[in-house]
């Protein structure tokens, strides 16, 4: 009875066929090649940030291990390496070695650019490939989302639901930012995307819509709610098991009424739930939810009927709660969770690797800057830590002025979207 | 001499390491013990034969089991529900005594006053609910799933709740929960 996933043998998304393959087969290997050279200046730079601790000074100290590490997992190892800095940086000025500590900061800045170059390259080589998968027939997820989340900080939830469902196939989705995060996927121009969304509804294996009140696409007033709820594709999908709506945590029933006490969404003292519930009552008999409380996502199970995928504990962590919110419809799917094993014997050999990488000789790729006019080597590292500054200056910015996630009842509408008496 | 420095030696590092894992053992009990959120969470989702309870375990416990369901009855009969692998039946029309099923009760809305009256709680088995006992195992890792088998599926979120058993440690705790079912 399980629709287990198979082959989707009328993709949408062929194009120009063969043509169209070899081209992201092409943009692939590129993008692979760009990550590797970028991995490598990027570790060549960090190994000559840290010469100066290796106990040979013709060998790559240990801790250029580290740099390995954070291409792999930037999120975690970036507090590593950031301790790791701050430690030398303490037993350097104790020590009044003050040449080890400049030759740092003049090389940090450039390992780390060259690292988030490796990052982006590997992540679009990534994506090019999932696409030419999907191209040849291969099941997706397609994942819904308003064009605002662009601008909340849902990173790390998107990186984790891309995650858990991965064993069903790669995930579509629609974003507006040039840098990949890490739930980079499969991305089209919105054009093409409006061209096509019916198509891509239809042949999906898993369509998840993450609930807001608004898609954000810039009409006041007109766009209160998904347009693909007022389609008859999505209507017709309900009874297959294939809808999965997402909730934020206690949006179901709070966002609304906070939003009509901003003055922007005039559609009545009601809740996202029940704006569902309305739109969506004739297709689905079933007796609904009548509260999500805690609860985070809404399942159309074969038949319409839509059930909780319960309330987990926060503890858990993101993935492992998301990946418990999900079970069912993996176990709908046929498909098994992935292991997490191969990841941590990974992390555990790297940090194998750390240990050992003390033996290989230091690598020569940037030696030639060592003869750049001094100017250059000042300027060089200057502009780069400005522009990381900045950068995290405009991200802090960002995350004030905008989403708050875990303060729902203060809800406040991101200021781009925010507007009064119809006008923006 | 140098046999009884081994020894001594050997006796001291055993001491050292029995204390050091009391030491663990005690934090990881004390952790568990004055967390809010409870050990076992789940959801409940009607297949077309049977209702998955998706479970998922959380902390630093170990063997954990649960030992008993509770189904509402009215639905347990709609859906055709019967006993999981390893789970009976138990006819009782008894209430349930606070002193020896102190934790027994399927929702946690119910306040306790109601476990020290007389009458009978809401999951006494006295008309509500259907009660099955037996044993199944709850591993770390990806949710577990106790499939309950059901002749069909209802229109309406089922309404259920468990009681587990788990080990911290050296010390035996249960606990019981509603399996969130979103209504």
């Amino acid at each position: 009875m399980n629709p287990t996933v198979g082959r989707s043998n009328a993709s949408p998304l062929i194009i120009d066929g063969l043509v169209q393959y070899l081209r992201l087969m092409l943009l692939e290997f590129v993008a692979w090649g760009v990550a590797v050279m970028a991995a490598t200046a990027g570790g060549t730079a960090a190994a000559m940030a840290f010469s100066g601790w290796a106990l040979d000074s013709n060998r790559v100290p240990p801790v250029a291990g580290l740099f390995v590490a954070w291409l792999i997992e930037r999120t975690r190892s970036n507090l590593g390496t950031l301790g790791l800095v701050l430690v030398l940086t303490s037993i350097n000025i104790a020590r009044e070695d003050r040449n080890n500590l400049f030759r740092l900061l003049t090389w940090i800045p450039i390992a780390l650019v060259f690292g988030l170059l490796a990052l982006q390259a590997y992540r679009y080589a990534r994506a090019f490939r999932d696409q030419r998968r999907i191209e040849r027939g291969s099941p997706y997820v397609l994942y819904l989302r308003p064009s605002m989340a662009d601008h909340g900080s849902f990173g790390r939830f998107e990186a984790n639901l891309v995650s858990v469902l991965r064993p069903i196939g790669p995930t579509v989705m629609l974003s507006d930012t040039r840098l990949l995060r890490r739930s980079g996927v499969v991305r089209y121009h919105w054009r093409l995307w409006q061209e096509r969304i019916a198509d891509l509804i239809q042949n999906a294996s898993i369509v998840v819509f993450f609930m807001m009140p608004r898609r954000g696409d810039d009409k006041p007033g007109e766009d209160l709610f998904w347009e693909e709820f007022e389609q008859d594709a999505v209507r017709r999908l309900l009874p297959s098991g294939k809808i999965v709506l997402f909730f934020r945590e206690g949006w179901a029933n709070r966002c609304l009424p906070c939003i009509n006490s901003n003055g922007t969404v005039r559609i009545g003292d009601t809740s996202l739930m029940a704006e569902v519930h309305r739109i969506l009552k004739d297709e689905v008999s079933a007796k609904w939810p009548e509260e999500l409380r805690r609860a985070r996502f809404l399942w159309f199970s074969p038949g319409a009927k839509p059930q909780s995928l319960g309330e987990f504990n926060e503890s858990l962590g993101s993935r492992r709660r998301l990946l418990a919110e999900l079970g069912p419809v993996l176990d709908y799917c046929g498909v098994r969770p992935k292991r997490d094993w191969p990841r941590i014997f990974l992390s555990a050999s790297l940090l194998g690797l750390m240990l050992w990488i003390g033996n290989l000789p230091a690598p020569s790729g940037l030696a030639f800057a060592a003869d750049w006019p001094r100017w250059i080597k000042f300027a060089v590292p200057l502009a780069i830590w400005l522009w990381l500054v900045l950068k995290g200056v405009r991200k802090l910015k960002r995350e004030y002025y905008g989403w708050n996630d875990y303060d729902y009842d203060n809800f406040v509408l991101h200021r781009k979207y925010r507007f009064k008496d119809g006008k923006p | 001499m140098g046999v009884i420095a081994a020894a001594v030696g050997l006796v001291i590092g055993a001491i050292v390491v029995t204390l050091v894992l009391w030491g663990f053992n005690a934090l990881a009990m004390y952790g568990m013990f004055i967390r809010e959120t409870s050990v076992v969470s789940g959801s409940a989702i009607y297949r077309d034969s049977y209702l998955g309870v998706y479970l998922q375990v959380d902390g630093v416990v170990h063997d954990v089991q649960i030992v008993e369901i509770a189904i509402h009855l009215q639905q347990a009969r709609k859906a055709g529900a019967t006993p999981p692998a390893g789970f009976r039946q138990v006819e009782t029309e008894e209430p349930l005594c606070p002193s020896d099923r102190v934790s027994f009760i399927p929702f946690q809305r119910i306040p306790p006053r109601d476990l020290t009256g007389t009458g009978n709680t809401l999951f006494s088995g006295t008309g509500h609910y259907v009660l099955w006992c037996g044993q199944f195992r709850v591993h770390h890792g990806p949710p577990t799933v106790l499939k309950i088998p059901c002749k069909r599926s209802l229109d309406e979120p089922p309404r259920i709740g468990i009681r587990y058993r788990y080990r911290v440690g050296l010390l035996a705790a249960e606990e019981y929960r509603g399996v969130e079912a979103g209504e």
